[in-house]
């Protein structure tokens, strides 16, 4: 299984470049140089990092091909893969909807130049993408391996495209979600869900996720139920508590309930130890405690452009005053503004969560709160991969006022920073060397 | 910001398979067969030197896996508050040890064993 993965805004200006006419070329080539992730598990990543534009002077005037480029263009990209250690794609656009194919001269001539950069480093992949308007198709030659289509494509962003080869449903089951969008129900269920965490929020997340038709799951959860979770824990039962069931087995019983297709695969350690497998989500779920283990799943997610939902609540209680319940959720976007930039993580916080010994504590967590929230992760989720409100902004954080019943913006986005977020560079996706 | 060479050469002669990472905005040392102080266990590990403050520390240094220290260091002394924390995609472990702002690398990594001995 390989997944190719790119970021919405660098696929806008793929978009961008192939479109700009030229002086006699009929068409544009760009390259993008990738990365690879997940090395080693049967899951493998190509992770875009960033655009080459071919130069103006560098097309060769051919009124046999549409876009002809000459050993100046090609000579550039095999030096920038030798100076980044980095693959390298060859791009060009086909301008229709719906996804796109490689034509007859694109599958005789690309291959060509593809095999020129495993020639170039063949520690890397290379390959070919094609783009239509809204998709795009792509083959790459992994290390060692022969230039064959990806099984899935991924555009990142606001609305995230997942273009697998999925059958469309034919179910009536969704038929009052039809709002969504023609093909949003096959975009759902190609999209692989991660979820860490499958206590009070994470349980609600795999219940919610069950009942629209998300089909691939992987949940991550070392923990068994005990009877204070019960409290909260969606799908747990006296009879769990007494057998001590693992959460994740909860949650699997759960989503299959109600889902009986559904591909659920329960991880019995936490998400640090199942790397590959955190890897293989299209979008993850954050239901993690403290704000380290936030910082981690950030940083991993970031690393391997996915998507990443982050949910949790607290009650703070103060002698002499009411208590006060609050909480987050917050969508972090690869390329877009993170949860350092907006402030929520910061030195002060991680340094007094480790001043107590990296303990989060028994904080204090209920049902409704953490539905609220759950509710709250899940339209962002499935406005993300639908985009039926048109909104294109790559970064949520909203504040929960458990007191006032009420969720809004957080006042904090009001001052969020101008400037690229610093704290995740694209240059660094994929594994480290 | 990359490391200064002249602190970073100093790192090469404690450990000569050093070297220089970036995660995210960080820049850090990667101390691969990382040699540690005399009755520690195991002897030589693979460690992590993250330079700038972090939790509240001025410098850290992850380790690979938790540490025996040498049997004259009181076993308890040590508190190992970061368990397998999610490093440049590998688990990392550390102990709660402080030390003094504005030193050189190799000062730091000093230190951080100082603990173990």
């Amino acid at each position: 299984m390989t997944t190719f993965r790119m970021t919405r805004a660098l696929f806008n200006e793929l978009q961008r470049e192939l479109r700009r006419p030229h002086a006699f070329a009929g068409e544009r080539v760009a390259f993008i140089q990738v990365h690879e992730g997940n090395r080693g598990d049967h899951h493998a990543l190509v992770l875009a990092s960033a655009m080459r534009v071919v130069s103006d002077d560098d097309y060769i005037d051919d009124p046999l091909s549409g876009a002809r480029i000459n050993g100046n263009a090609i000579r550039g990209a095999m030096q920038q893969i030798l100076d980044s250690g980095a693959g390298m794609l060859h791009v060009h656009l086909h301008d229709h909807d719906d996804v796109p194919e490689f034509g007859r001269m694109d599958r005789r001539e690309i291959p060509r130049l593809v095999q020129s950069f495993v020639a170039t480093d063949s520690r890397v992949p290379h390959g070919m993408l094609v783009l239509s308007n809204d998709s795009a198709h792509a083959w790459v030659a992994m290390p060692g391996e022969a230039l064959r289509p990806v099984d899935k494509v991924v555009i990142i962003g606001r609305p995230m495209s997942v273009i697998a080869a999925t059958p469309a449903p034919r179910s009536a089951r969704y038929a009052r979600q039809g709002f969504l969008g023609r093909h949003s129900q096959r975009t759902i269920e190609g999209t692989r869900i991660g979820i860490a965490g499958l206590g009070g929020g994470g349980s609600h997340i795999a219940q919610q996720l069950a009942h629209i038709g998300f089909k691939d799951y992987v949940l991550f959860d070392a923990q068994r139920i005990e009877d204070s979770n019960l409290n909260r824990l969606v799908g747990g039962t006296e009879k769990d508590i007494a057998e001590q069931s693992l959460k994740v087995e909860i949650a699997r019983r759960m989503i299959t309930n109600i889902r009986s297709d559904a591909h659920v695969l329960p991880i019995r350690e936490r998400w640090q130890d199942a790397a590959g497998a955190l890897r293989s989500c299209d979008l993850v779920f954050g239901c993690v405690d403290g704000f380290d283990e936030r910082r981690q799943l950030e940083r991993s997610c970031r690393r391997y452009l996915i998507p990443l939902i982050d949910i949790g609540m607290d009650v703070q209680c103060i002698e002499g005053q009411l208590p006060r319940m609050a909480g987050q959720v917050i969508l972090s976007s690869p390329g877009e503004s993170c949860m350092q930039c907006i402030g929520f993580l910061n030195e002060k916080t991680l340094a007094r969560e480790a001043a107590r010994y990296g303990d989060a504590g028994d904080n204090p967590q209920v049902v409704w709160a953490n539905g609220i929230l759950a509710s709250t992760a899940i339209g962002i989720a499935v406005d993300l991969v639908a985009g039926w409100t048109g909104n294109h902004v790559g970064l949520e954080y909203l504040s929960y006022d458990g007191n006032r019943n009420c969720v809004g913006p957080h006042v904090r986005l009001e001052y969020l920073p101008k400037e690229q977020c610093t704290h995740h560079p694209l240059d660094q996706v994929g594994d480290p060397d | 910001m990359p490391l200064e060479p002249g602190q970073f050469a100093e790192v090469l002669e404690i450990c000569p398979a050093a070297r220089e990472v970036k995660e995210g905005d960080a820049t850090l040392v990667l101390l691969s067969d990382l040699l540690l102080p005399d009755g520690c266990q195991p002897a030589m590990t693979r460690a992590l030197l993250w330079p700038t403050p972090r939790d509240g520390y001025s410098s850290r240094l992850f380790f690979s896996q938790r540490i025996a220290p040498a049997a004259k260091v009181n076993q308890q002394a040590l508190n190992w508050n970061a368990n397998s924390v999610r490093i440049l995609e590998e688990n990392w472990h550390a102990f709660s040890w402080q030390t003094r702002g504005g030193q050189r690398l190799a000062q730091m990594i000093g230190q951080h064993l100082q603990a173990l001995r």
